[in-house]
């Protein structure tokens, strides 16, 4: 099954190849998200019995309403999942020297499911 | 089991599901910065964090002071340079209402 | 009533409401003896731009009020405040301004 890749925010710092040898470090998390309200549009739509239909349209707004708020992607039930990016990468460099770092917010995204993905890559100087 | 109680059933399920699985978030943005001059080992490293929020109720905001907020927080709580500077954007979805999140983190070098 | 609508209505159009787009924070320094900051923004009507030029003029501020010195640990936020079929974009940055 093939997904598309989103990429909602990307960010390069400063590269510096003059302090040593550079070797590329990289922490990549994900959470599985998804979009119910949009589900229970599409089951209405494809629903032949007018009660289903009325009830998933029901669940729809009353998804809306419940979580109403900006969004960047598709909405996940865990917002703890990118707190700790930053100790696992320093953890991966042991001389703590870091350089070209790169910050990605992006998604593979399957429609109403997806993969909320935030990861760093930058190089350890050694 | 008659109708009426037929209608109401998916919605009270999907309610019913919603409340186990708690609300919905977003993850807006991670910015990391900072990693110039001499950093001390991962072992070393002295964590600091601070977080702040904004309730929005139905788009109503007049600032978005709580970004400051954050950082005056994480300021404080070194006296030396703040490094590898990480800042998280996010919102927590929920009814007519959303709590906007920033949590920023950082390592303590002091001089 | 048509007073009471009215104002309401007047109350609505001014009062706008204000997002945030993005933010970032950059190495905070020893020194944060001189905080100093800088916004530039502009207009959109019904969200129609086909420039962005006003976020130089926040670094450009910036840049202005540190000359010969550096500048670090820059909190930049990008906002948009929405008011009736207009769009106040705006960046707002603050820095710590160091000079040897």
């Amino acid at each position: 099954m093939t997904a598309c890749a989103r990429l909602d925010h990307v960010q390069i710092s400063d590269i510096d190849q003059s302090q040593g040898n550079l070797k590329p470090i990289s922490v990549k998390v994900s959470e599985f998200a998804i979009e119910l309200a949009v589900i229970a549009d599409v089951g209405s739509r494809l629903a032949t019995n007018h009660n289903t239909q009325n009830s998933l349209k029901e669940i729809r707004d009353i998804l809306a309403l419940i979580n109403m708020g900006p969004r960047t992607g598709n909405p996940v039930f865990n917002d703890n999942y990118a707190e700790n990016v930053l100790e696992q990468l320093y953890a991966q460099c042991p001389t703590g020297n870091i350089t070209g770092l790169r910050s990605t917010r992006e998604a593979t995204n399957y429609g109403a499911v997806s993969g909320e993905i935030v990861r760093l890559n930058a190089f350890c100087i050694i | 089991m008659d109708i009426s109680m037929k209608k109401l059933l998916l919605p009270l399920l999907a309610l019913s599901a919603l409340t186990l699985m708690g609300c919905t978030h977003s993850i807006h943005m991670v910015h990391t910065d900072g990693f110039d001059g001499q950093m001390p080992t991962a072992s070393k490293a002295k964590y600091i964090e601070a977080r702040s929020e904004q309730n929005v109720v139905l788009w109503f905001a007049d600032d978005t002071d709580y970004v400051e907020e954050a950082k005056d927080k994480l300021v404080k709580q070194c006296d030396g340079d703040i490094r590898a500077v990480s800042t998280q954007y996010s919102t927590s979805h929920g009814f007519l209402h959303w709590t906007n999140k920033i949590l920023m983190k950082g390592v303590c070098v002091s001089s | 009533m048509s007073r009471f609508l009215i104002a309401l209505v007047t109350l609505v159009t001014l009062s706008g409401c204000v997002s945030l787009n993005s933010v970032s924070l950059t190495q905070v320094p020893n020194d944060r003896e001189n905080l100093i900051s800088s916004t530039a923004h502009d207009w959109l009507f019904l969200g129609f731009t086909s420039q962005n030029d006003f976020v130089d003029e926040a670094v450009n501020g910036l840049k202005d009020q540190c000359k010969g010195g550096k500048l670090t640990g820059i909190l930049t936020k990008h906002q948009t405040t929405a008011y009736v079929l207009v769009f106040k974009r705006e960046i707002i940055a603050s820095g710590y301004c160091s000079k040897a």
